[in-house]
């Protein structure tokens, strides 16, 4: 039964993500490396909100979010007028610099060592202590949040959204100012991403950077476009999958050492032969045109 | 000290401007974001210390090897991934995926034969040479050789040879080229070739300098797509250019701050370059419709 | 006249002596079918004018036998030699030039590249052991400007890219609208060398026209009308087909429908 909570929790937390990124990625277009960075900067903007500045959950959270939308306009507004090679570099180097912020900037973050002993969230005079109340309250912002992505998707915005990504030309034609839909779509994503962070951190209650590297945005982005882009369940199946299957494989006793390099190499391959046979992933209907 | 410098960053130069010409040359010709080129940088290196250290060959005939392999890995790419792919007429953005995907799995292929640690391509000191007020390992020379024969030798390929011409040809318009009989599949192919060992290349001097270590070609990559950019996308001189800044800032930056910071500043280089000229330093002043996505 | 009409022209006439042979091709742009079952033949030394309303297919035809759309269903044959499964480059090492609309060159590269370029890739010195003479040679002072193509007048490029294309003597010639973009007295300065090129060469020539068809069609040996992708009527005397109902019916043939 705690196994069972503890996968769920898991779940809860990659479907926001997974979404977060399907609003960037599936309705927008706009393909980005970099949300494992816009996750660890949620856990690490929450945690040292609440630990350093004394805020509640809920509080340094929306901070978070805030920052996260802040930064992802360092990347967009420069990038997104020009073609669409640079912005994934953009989110490339974008990733790669968050990592090594976190990593380095010892001061702040304590580095490699991480953060330990994160109190767990506080909410409404309550601490959420134990697994199975941390699965409904996951379960409760990941709904929320889920929620919320859910009317954005299916709002006036949300079209506008999908008819920019399908022809940006026809969108311009009819005065729509098409990276500002993106940069705003993009900002948006950005925010919904710190919200797995602080749940993140608030559950493990230890963060390091190696969580947050390129292998986990990559692994993000894998959710997405197996589970299917453009589509609002797509990233809610794909996290389905892909946090059960490894817990599944646990059962074949592999030595850990070679079980991480393993799984890399399943999602490389998986993907590879994903956009060579299906590149519209089980559910999805965009496929990244 | 300022001499020392500049000899540091005209080393470190050496290194990005040869993997910033094979990324250019790619993505010049193919238009495609080939990020699976790190994965090439990754392997080259690995080949060379495999034939190196486990099979004991000499080192100039293992970074041959490793060179070949590389250029026969970018081949492999391109027949069995990317011109199926373009064949079928979708987007960038799937070749792209594609590209990640390969990227993933050779790197971690590489860590699981041969480990995640950083590791030695030839252990013990290094020879030291003095000019002046300056020292150059072995090493940097070799570098710097290199990069003095092979730059020049590509661009005297580029410009002056017929093949060349073929590849700026394709470059320029692939529905002209095969119009006039060029077959733009074997220039592809070739382009991958060419690229592919220059980025094996490239790894083995980076090995033989500061060592090597499987996650270490993604930071390799994006700065030698960055040289790329501030060099001007579309041209391939300009990312002679652009390397040999980078690597100029970098040993800049490695004196002032630390050499922790060199990807951050890297990034920075990028947003600005993005914001103020994205057209880079020699490339031409990108059309409206080159802008659109 | 129907397409019937249009067999009986060249019936007679044995296969062998068709430089250009096409038959019953169909072909589109993914789902959008453009050519449906539209057949002809151009024999040796004859300029046929293709013409026919927006949409009709004349342009998806040129590209068609030129290899750059796929044929769904239908063949082709230059000189008896089937090229329907050939990629476009082997077909223009087979002898077929294509002078693509605007006159599109290289813009990296020089003029005097462009026809060492056309000339090596299709291998004529190799071939003959000789350097053959191009058809169409470059003007003077094109040949020796040294800055790349890219900075070249419209005119200019016109010129670069008709001598590219025709830098080794072709079978066949295919030109979608050779005189877009150029001035009247260029444009029959253009008409006349074509007409050089095959009177003198041989050189069978198949056009497209559509704005200039009162200076193309007195030059034709034969016309084609297309219409939606088909052959509407076929005519070795173009010349009728100046007549004002004609163009009527090809100008206005969308408002008619």
């Amino acid at each position: 039964m705690r196994y069972l909570c503890h996968v769920l929790v898991m779940i809860n937390i990659y479907a926001v993500l997974a979404s977060s990124l399907n609003l960037a990625a599936g309705y927008a277009g706009l393909l980005s490396l970099c949300h494992a960075a816009f996750y660890g900067l949620g856990a690490y903007a929450t945690t040292l909100l609440i630990m350093k500045v004394g805020l509640g959950f809920i509080p340094a959270l929306v901070l978070a979010m805030l920052l996260a939308a802040t930064l992802s306009l360092v990347i967009a507004v420069p990038s997104l007028r020009l073609r669409g090679d640079y912005f994934v570099l953009a989110t490339l180097g974008f990733q790669v610099i968050v990592f090594s912020i976190l990593y380095n900037w010892t001061g702040l973050t304590r580095g490699p060592f991480g953060i330990t002993k994160i109190p767990a969230p506080r909410v409404f005079g309550l601490e959420v202590i134990g697994i199975f109340p941390y699965f409904l309250f996951s379960g409760a912002l990941a709904l929320a949040s889920l929620g919320a992505i859910w009317l954005l998707v299916n709002s006036p915005f949300g079209r506008l959204l999908r008819a920019v990504r399908d022809d940006e030309v026809a969108a311009l034609a009819l005065g729509k100012n098409a990276p500002r839909v993106k940069t705003t779509a993009f900002a948006i994503s950005a925010a919904f991403a710190a919200v797995p962070g602080a749940l993140f951190a608030g559950y493990v209650r230890y963060i390091d950077p190696t969580s947050f590297m390129l292998a986990e945005a990559i692994f993000v982005l894998s959710i997405v476009v197996i589970g299917g882009a453009g589509n609002f369940l797509g990233p809610v199946a794909g996290a389905v999958l892909l946090v059960v299957l490894p817990e599944a494989l646990r059962f074949l006793h592999i030595p850990d050492s070679v079980a991480a390099n393993l799984r890399q190499i399943t999602y490389g391959l998986l993907l590879v032969i994903l956009m060579r046979l299906r590149p519209k992933g089980l559910l999805g209907n965009y496929e990244f045109d | 000290m300022v001499f020392q410098l500049l000899a540091n960053g005209f080393v470190g130069g050496c290194l990005y401007a040869i993997l910033a010409v094979s990324f250019g040359l790619i993505y010049n010709t193919t238009r495609t974001l080939h990020i699976a080129h790190g994965g090439t940088y990754t392997a080259g290196a690995y080949l060379c210390y495999l034939f190196l250290v486990q099979c004991d060959t000499p080192l100039w005939a293992a970074a041959g090897l490793a060179v070949l392999l590389s250029a026969v890995l970018g081949m492999g790419m391109e027949l069995i991934i990317y011109a199926p792919l373009a064949r079928r007429g979708g987007s960038p953005l799937v070749a792209f995926l594609s590209s990640l995907g390969l990227y993933v799995a050779i790197v971690n292929i590489v860590a699981l034969f041969f480990g995640n640690e950083t590791k030695v391509l030839r252990p013990g000191i290094e020879k030291a040479y003095h000019f002046g007020s300056v020292i150059l390992t072995s090493t940097q020379l070799a570098q710097i050789l290199v990069a003095l024969v092979l730059l020049p030798a590509f661009v005297f390929f580029l410009r002056m040879t017929i093949w060349g011409k073929v590849i700026l040809a394709v470059r320029d318009s692939q529905e002209l080229a095969s119009v006039i009989g060029i077959n733009v599949q074997y220039t592809r192919i070739g382009v991958f070739a060419l690229g592919s060992g220059m980025a094996g290349l490239a790894a083995v001097l980076a090995a033989l300098n500061i060592g090597m270590d499987p996650q270490a070609g993604m930071p390799a990559l994006l700065t030698a797509a960055v040289a790329l950019i501030v060099g001007g996308v579309g041209t391939f001189e300009g990312p002679i250019l652009g390397g040999f800044l980078l690597g100029l800032l970098q040993s800049l930056m490695v004196w002032k701050f630390s050499a922790r910071w060199t990807d951050t500043m890297t990034f920075l280089v990028l947003i600005l370059v993005l914001i103020f000229r994205p057209s880079g330093i020699a490339g031409r002043r990108l059309r409206v419709e080159e802008n659109e996505a | 006249m129907s397409s019937t009409d249009a067999r009986t022209l060249t019936d007679s006439v044995p296969s062998d002596a068709f430089v250009l042979r096409a038959e019953d091709l169909n072909a589109g742009y993914g789902k959008k079918q453009v050519l449906r079952g539209v057949s002809l033949q151009v024999r040796k030394g004859e300029v046929v004018a293709l013409i026919g309303p927006n949409g009709a297919g004349k342009s998806t035809l040129l590209k068609a036998i030129a290899g750059l759309v796929r044929v769904s269903c239908g063949q082709i044959f230059l000189n008896g030699r089937d090229l329907t499964a050939l990629p476009t480059h082997l077909r223009a090492r087979q002898g077929l030039a294509y002078f693509m609309q605007g006159g599109a060159i290289f813009p990296s590269l020089r003029a005097k590249d462009h026809i060492a370029l056309s000339s090596w890739v299709t291998r004529s010195a190799r071939l003959h052991g000789r350097k053959t003479t191009p058809a169409w040679p470059l003007p003077e002072f094109l040949a020796d400007r040294r800055e790349p193509a890219g900075l070249f007048s419209g005119g200019q490029r016109h010129a670069l890219a008709l001598a590219t294309v025709l830098a080794k003597p072709p079978a066949l010639l295919l030109c979608d609208e050779p005189s877009a973009g150029l001035a009247p007295a260029a444009t029959r300065e253009l008409l006349q060398r074509l007409e050089r090129l095959v009177r003198d060469l041989h050189v069978p020539v198949l056009c497209w026209v559509e704005q200039r068809i009162a200076d193309i069609l007195p030059l034709a040996d034969r016309a084609i009308l297309l219409r939606d992708g088909r052959t509407l009527a076929e005519t070795n005397e173009p010349r009728r087909w100046l007549s004002a109902d004609v163009l009527a019916e090809i100008t206005f043939g969308d408002a008619a429908k």
